[in-house]
């Protein structure tokens, strides 16, 4: 199931029924059952684009990042980048092709050596991707430097000694000496204060339109969320349950988990969210899920159709999915 | 002011670090009354978390060091009390606590029942039989069990019983959460401070949990002090609203003065930083300051674009644009 | 290194415990390497004048003299030396081939891990004792066959703290950042790995001296170390069993002598792992 491509751009990233299952094992190591971090996404990402990926704890946007990354290896689907099929192979093994594939980490600092100088953890990927000299290699260094703005010194310096929001740049850096084309962006203003959180995200603009990038932005701040990304896919139990244009999205969600999400989210001078919030539960057990739709248990507009079968990611009209069978009634 | 039921005055707390003497709290001054909701905002290093720590008397003994102010609960000054044991009555009774983190609350190896009523005992003892008396006891342990059921259920947790057979890993964040809230109504306090309870819960549980909290303390009238990071929570649940910045308190006000005519310049670029639809993204220039060699005067006028000579030489005094409205500032912004 | 040179030494000379363990550390070094110099009869390690046999300690023979009339001082000086020989090369065989071997076993999840930890297993149930008389008694006393007996039980023990360390370093989100970008295996244990658990291996060590010095004296002792005329300190203990209590400075000498410096290198290596630990040692973040 392939998303339409829009505006004619090209896709840079195919996700096909990926899935990821973590086996879960009882006191005598004996499986037991499956954990469905994510359970057969489909998904196009265009070059260009910010697509965002939400959800709450437990969705799964954090595995699918590093599945297709291939820091878990996929236990089914297909992820096909630029062209080639990337899943199932090593980080080491498609080395060339990840080249362009890369990832920054919810903690900036931790992914940073901390006994390495930051020069070297700069040189690092250089290193091992180019046959470029010592002297070629640090031209580049130095050109990235900038380009993140950073002064030439911090390369003698040692992660501890420069601040969050310097690490967070140095990460960033590190990735971008490879020229990537698609970085995904595993909750990058998480733990961050407000007054910093924009200037970080002015950044990753600033870098998108000097480097060409195309971003994945995966996050739990729908807020944040809503002002950077084009489109959103928002998650629930493993399963994207609705895609489309981030506007069209927040403006009349189709899905009731989405519905719910979205209502959930305070609107300063608004609404009391807490007058009228009606979503109730908990999310169930990921290794227990009802059969059927998983959201049924709590959705208020659910009936017997909804346990029959998991209702499939469809294209309901333009460039808008969702994943429950009675979204197209009126009163929605 | 008045017949407040919890006042701090004037306090100052230092924290003594490796690196020298950080100034946490420069001399902050809150009130709240019987039975209203105030928020305490502010971004990491703003002090809401010591103060709420200040008052519950649970500041790190060696290196935290109040050198300056009171809190008066009640007319009885926590800081001064000459018998101890009457400020642990207080703590822990009348004035109760929520946590951030649920978690680390708990002691792993024990199930969540045997440490509710462990906590019981000393918490809430009605009657303290004497040993011999067992089936005095044995009554007040069955009454303490049914007061935990019941208000487990005004929680709104499921199967209240199961839920204390658990162990602290095998109930989610929410149900922790709501647990907390719980044990915090437990010995009918009149004061609850909340520390971040929501940060770090999904918004669906966020939400559920504001709804809940807020009504639980309307219906008990307790008053709640409700320190968070995130702007949105505190428009949920707050009747009133009070700003911190590095150490010192800069604007309080009713909810909706707070958010919508905002007077502290901070307070507004705060807001301001806030993401929104019109998509502008508008950070604050520069750093929160260290707080061992912190700015003079007022600790934002290095960010503060209406900053002059006198925020650099001395603290803004306290100023009041209207009655329920508190700010210091000496450029507030003016309204008409 | 993370924590400079600089830092751990001054740290270091803070810790009154640690100190003392360096300066006996520092002694038998000094001692070893002017064992000629500052021996007042260096000809005694292989001479001997018997009519001067078993005399108490004196202003000419500051420890006395043993049962061949050499003086115990001089041999306790020469001793050193080889105490030192044998503890650096046994350790330092030992970590050669215990560190890679943890460091192989650690990155793998599959058989070959658990087959090396299963190696390193059956070495452990050796004791040392026992391994050293066997290789004695096959291929005869000396420092070779006391080293090689050591370090044949001895790497274990490394084997097992690195792969330990490995496993928990492997988790640690800079590794998983360095896979990511395409970091061979061997790249990411060389150089990320390796460096950032050394502090474990350096401690370990340093502890590990102490031990492997008292094995080597208990060896020694035992007669499996080197042959007579050595001055080793373990064989001149035996020596002088049969001449107690009267001729008390014969024993004393060397015992003293290993007592000292075993609990140098135990309260040197206790002191670097307060500081090294990452659980003691509080964090200097700027």
């Amino acid at each position: 199931m392939k998303a339409r491509k829009t505006n004619g751009s090209n896709t840079i990233l195919e996700i096909s029924k990926l899935s990821k299952w973590f086996p879960i094992t009882n006191a005598w190591n004996r499986k037991i059952g499956d954990l469905k971090a994510i359970d057969e996404v489909s998904l196009a990402v265009n070059k260009g684009e910010i697509i965002g990926v939400v959800g709450e704890s437990g969705c799964g946007k954090s595995t699918l990042g590093k599945t297709i990354m291939g820091i878990h290896k996929p236990s089914s689907g297909s992820v096909n980048f630029e062209g080639e099929e990337v899943a199932g192979l090593g980080p080491s093994q498609s080395r060339q092709l990840r080249k362009r594939l890369q990832y920054t980490y919810q903690d900036p600092g931790s992914s940073l050596d901390p006994r390495w100088k930051i020069g070297r953890s700069l040189d690092e990927p250089l290193k091992i991707h180019t046959d470029l000299s010592k002297e070629e290699r640090f031209v580049r260094v130095r050109e990235i430097l900038n380009a993140v703005n950073l002064p030439e010194t911090h390369l003698q310096l040692y992660p501890h000694e420069i601040s969050g929001g310097q690490q967070r740049r140095v990460g960033l850096a590190r990735i971008l000496t490879l020229h990537p084309s698609l970085v995904i962006l595993d909750e990058p203003t998480s733990g961050l204060d407000v007054s910093v959180q924009a200037t970080i995200l002015k950044f990753f603009l600033d870098l998108k339109e000097k480097f060409d990038l195309t971003y994945m932005f995966i996050s739990h701040d729908l807020s944040v969320v809503r002002m950077m990304c084009d489109r959103i896919a928002v998650m629930y139990l493993g399963k994207i349950v609705e895609l489309g244009p981030t506007e069209v999205v927040f403006n009349s969600p189709r899905h009731p988990y989405t519905r719910s999400l979205l209502s959930a989210i305070p609107q300063i001078g608004g609404e009391r969210v807490t007058d009228h919030f009606w979503l109730e539960g908990e999310p169930p057990d990921p290794s227990r899920l009802p059969l059927g739709c998983s959201f049924r248990p709590r959705c208020p507009f659910q009936n017997q159709d909804c346990a029959v079968a998991v209702p499939p990611l469809v294209n309901r009209s333009g460039d808008r999915w969702d994943a429950c069978i009675h979204s197209e009634k009126s009163l929605m | 002011m008045g017949d407040s039921l919890l006042s701090v005055e004037n306090l100052h707390v230092s924290f003594s670090t490796e690196n020298g003497v950080a100034e946490v709290l420069d001399g902050v001054n809150l009130s709240i009354q019987t039975g209203e909701i105030v928020g305490l905002v502010g971004e990491s290093g703003c002090g809401k978390t010591t103060l709420a720590r200040s008052i519950l008397g649970v500041l790190p003994k060696n290196s935290a060091k109040i050198s300056d102010g009171s809190i008066i609960f009640d007319n009885q000054n926590l800081l001064d009390m000459k018998d101890q044991d009457i400020a642990r009555d207080i703590r822990g009774r009348l004035i109760t606590f929520i946590p951030q983190d649920p978690f680390s609350s708990f002691n792993p190896v024990f199930t969540i029942g045997d440490q509710i009523m462990d906590l019981m005992k000393w918490k809430y003892s009605n009657h303290e039989s004497p040993w011999f008396a067992l089936r005095a006891r044995k009554k007040e342990r069955e009454n303490n069990f049914q007061r935990v059921l019941e208000l487990l259920q005004t929680v709104q947790l499921p199967d209240p019983e199961g839920i204390l057979r658990k162990y602290p890993h095998e109930v989610s964040g929410g149900q922790r959460q709501r647990i907390m809230i719980a044990m915090a109504l437990l010995p009918e306090p009149r004061l609850i401070i909340a520390d971040e309870p929501t940060t770090a819960l999904d918004v669906t549980i966020q939400a559920q949990i504001l709804k809940l909290l807020k009504r639980l303390a309307r219906e008990r009238n307790v008053s709640v002090i409700f320190t968070t990071h995130d702007l949105g929570a505190a428009y949920e649940i707050c009747d009133r609203v009070t700003v911190m910045y590095a150490g010192q308190e800069a604007e309080s006000a009713s909810v909706e003065k707070f958010f919508d005519k905002p007077r502290h310049p901070y307070t507004k670029s705060l807001l301001e930083s806030l993401p929104n639809k019109s998509g502008g993204l508008e950070g604050i220039p520069g750093q929160i300051p260290a707080l061992i060699n912190p700015p003079s005067g007022c600790r934002f006028h290095p960010r503060c674009l209406f900053a002059s000579k006198d925020c650099i030489t001395s603290r803004p005094h306290v100023s009041w644009p209207s009655d329920d409205h508190m700010v210091r500032c000496y450029h507030p912004k003016v309204y008409d | 290194m993370f924590e400079s040179a600089k830092f751990i030494i001054s740290k270091l000379a803070k810790d009154r415990t640690s100190l003392v363990g360096a300066c006996l550390i520092a002694g038998l070094l000094l001692i070893a390497l002017f064992a000629p110099l500052l021996a007042p009869y260096p000809q005694d390690v292989s001479e001997f004048h018997p009519p001067e046999r078993l005399l108490g300690p004196s202003m000419l023979h500051f420890f006395g003299t043993d049962r061949m009339g050499s003086d115990i001082f001089s041999r306790m000086l020469f001793g050193a030396r080889i105490t030192i020989a044998i503890a650096v090369i046994a350790i330092g065989v030992s970590v050669l081939i215990g560190v890679p071997i943890g460091l192989i076993a650690g990155y793998n999840k599959n058989w070959i891990s658990d087959g090396l930890m299963r190696v390193s297993d059956i070495f452990l149930a050796v004791p040392q004792i026992i391994l050293a008389i066997a290789i004695a008694q096959t291929l005869g006393p000396s420092i070779e066959n006391v080293i090689l007996a050591l370090s044949a039980t001895y790497w274990p023990f490394w084997a097992r703290l690195v792969y330990a360390e490995t496993r928990s370093a492997l988790t640690e989100t800079y590794v998983e950042a360095s896979i990511a970008l395409g970091a061979s295996p061997f790249r990411v244990m060389v150089f990320h790995v390796l460096p950032n658990i050394s502090s474990s291996i350096i401690v370990r060590t340093t502890i590990g001296m102490g031990g492997t010095i008292l094995t080597a004296a208990a060896l020694g002792f035992l007669g499996l170390g080197p042959p007579a005329p050595s001055p080793e300190w373990g064989r001149t203990i035996a020596e002088s069993r049969e001449f107690l209590p009267e001729a008390w400075w014969y024993a004393t000498a060397p015992g003293v002598a290993i007592f000292l410096v075993v609990m140098g290198f135990n309260l040197f290596g206790d002191g670097l792992r307060d500081i090294l630990d990452p659980r003691t040692r509080r964090s200097h973040d700027g």
